[in-house]
């Protein structure tokens, strides 16, 4: 028997994945109000983050599953505890927390089988005449204000020539529990899964990044990295391994850039370069995730399979995950405690949470980015 | 100090039963608490460690020893580290992290903590209440409540083995 101190306790506690922690919360009282806290969430998730532990790849197609990101020894499959018809309405993933995007929305967090409907927020105004409507939607967290955040824009869009109207936009606070109306984007949307690109026709490039911050509700133009090849390929923007991603694709080639210090434009570095036969004709490549040692990065190619690509010898590698549906989509989304159905709890301080300043620089880089850089998802 | 002037200088530490060890002051220096004594000059005679008991200091010891053989090559030092504990059991492991904890050796810390989550992760609640000796104070009918409340997590539990 041993007699371990509380704190040396929660050090191994933190280690563990979710579904044995919900179970350990039976052990006693004690142990039921460490992992319920919020503090002990946090130190979970910064533990699983730090060491690239608790990752799995949330897959959808028909139906929901997970695949263990060390192992990937299979794709088990999960039962959203929620009604939900398709799973390309589920969007990124931050923090353990998925956003599905039905009406109303619903936060899931798919580890800990928490989930929150939103309430309902209808669309201030109808559409204009001869306007049909598009709805995306946002999600991320906001670290200064410890608050998940989700942004749903409407636009309302020409019938005949499609062009971008007018939209109106609001923003839900999981804190507060409600939406609120904010000014509307001021630029026209490009809808596709996984980004949101800005087409501006008054820049020399013709295409410009924008970012949006959940904290100050503030738009930014972001740079582009120097040297990219635009003509014949087609953008979209991404996240992998906490940093933002240009992924440029043109019927024979992927090339994919990574923005290594968020907001920096010299830190932009060609990250993933393919062409065939190592990818297929009209591949869509999407990146998913750096392995545990961060020498290789998991791509979705066309939605059909996952491959490694080893950034030292640049070559692919299959992967065969048993169980996988035969077109996919694919998100990594590392296994937390964050809880979802409060809302509105008091933030307390714990100095443990602030002994590593370094581990605390990575969280500060990750919630910057989260919070500023969210994608939109149609 | 004499490591400076390149003659190797041996430290003498005491368990808490009694039994001395030596060891090289290079591999000791791993341990905060100890490179805090030799650095303020109270580590000539014998270090007398109040809480490792010899059984436990003499396996942080290899440690020690084992893992300054090591060059700064982290994926070298991580599986001598794996290989290591890999065939302690858990009270062992128990011992070694207040050890670890006391000697102020973080590395060793982190990766028995690890181990010890690795031992726990399929183990079911009545093995960690025997295990970290603690009481259960629920009563039966809450203690179903809060086991009902994630059934889900309860499949795919190993039988225990220990009793």
């Amino acid at each position: 028997m041993a007699d371990l101190p509380p704190e040396l306790v929660e050090d191994i506690l933190r280690c563990l994945p979710v579904k044995t922690l919900k179970r350990f919360r039976a052990v006693a009282k004690s142990w039921r109000s460490l992992i319920d806290g919020d503090d002990f969430a946090k130190l979970h998730l910064r533990h699983s983050l730090t060491t690239n532990s608790n990752r799995n790849l949330i897959i959808g197609g028909i139906g929901v599953y997970t695949v263990a990101l060390d192992s990937l020894d299979g794709a088990h499959p999960i039962k959203p505890p929620f009604y939900y018809k398709t799973v390309d309405e589920i969007s990124n993933s931050c923090n353990g927390v998925v956003l599905v995007m039905s009406e109303p929305p619903i936060l899931w967090n798919p580890y800990s089988a928490d989930y929150k409907v939103l309430p309902d927020c209808p669309v201030e105004r109808a559409a204009p005449d001869g306007c049909y409507c598009m709805t995306g939607f946002g999600f991320g967290y906001d670290s200064r204000n410890d608050d998940y955040k989700v942004v749903r824009v409407t636009e309302f869009r020409h019938i005949i020539n499609h062009s971008s109207m007018a939209n109106v936009a609001s923003i839900y606070s999981h804190r507060s529990n409600s939406w609120r109306g904010i000014d509307p984007v001021p630029y026209p949307l490009t809808f596709s899964r996984g980004s949101w690109r800005v087409h501006d026709s008054g820049s020399v490039l013709g295409l410009i990044i924008m970012g949006f911050s959940l904290e100050t509700e503030m738009h930014y133009p972001m740079a582009m990295p120097d040297g990219v090849r635009v003509r014949g390929f087609v953008l979209t923007l991404d996240v992998v391994g906490d940093r933002l991603a240009l992924v440029c694709t043109s019927r024979y080639r992927a090339v994919i850039w990574v923005m290594e210090e968020y907001g920096v434009a010299d830190s932009w570095v060609e990250l993933v370069a393919l062409r065939c036969p190592a990818i297929e004709r009209n591949d869509f490549v999407t990146p998913l995730v750096y392995s545990k040692e961060g020498d290789r990065v998991l791509l979705n190619c066309d939605d059909k399979r996952l491959v490694w690509y080893d950034l030292r010898t640049k070559s692919v590698d299959y992967v065969t995950v048993k169980g996988l549906p035969f077109a996919f989509y694919a998100e990594a989304c590392v296994e937390s405690l964050v809880s979802l159905g409060g809302g509105g709890r008091g933030k307390i301080k714990n100095s443990k949470l602030e002994k590593d300043e370094r581990k605390e620089n990575i969280r500060r880089k990750r919630d910057d980015f989260l919070s500023k850089g969210f994608k939109l998802v149609l | 100090m004499a490591a400076e002037t390149g003659t190797p200088t041996t430290l003498t530490l005491k368990s808490n039963d009694d039994e001395l060890f030596s060891v090289a002051e290079s591999a000791a220096i791993l341990s905060v608490t100890i490179r805090n004594m030799v650095e303020d000059g109270c580590a000539g005679g014998v270090i007398p460690l109040d809480n490792v008991d010899g059984k436990t200091l003499a396996s942080v010891i290899t440690y020690m020893n084992g893992i300054s053989a090591i060059p700064a090559d982290e994926e070298k030092k991580k599986s001598y580290r794996d290989k290591f504990l890999s065939d302690k059991d858990f009270e062992t492991l128990a011992d070694m992290v207040l050890a670890a904890n006391y000697l102020n050796m973080s590395c060793l810390m982190d990766a028995v903590s690890a181990k010890i989550a690795q031992v726990m992760e399929k183990k079911s609640v009545g093995w960690v209440r025997r295990k970290f000796g603690i009481e259960n104070d629920y009563t039966p009918e809450e203690e179903a409540a809060v086991k009902e409340e994630h059934k889900w997590t309860f499949e795919g539990v190993e039988t225990d083995d220990d009793n």
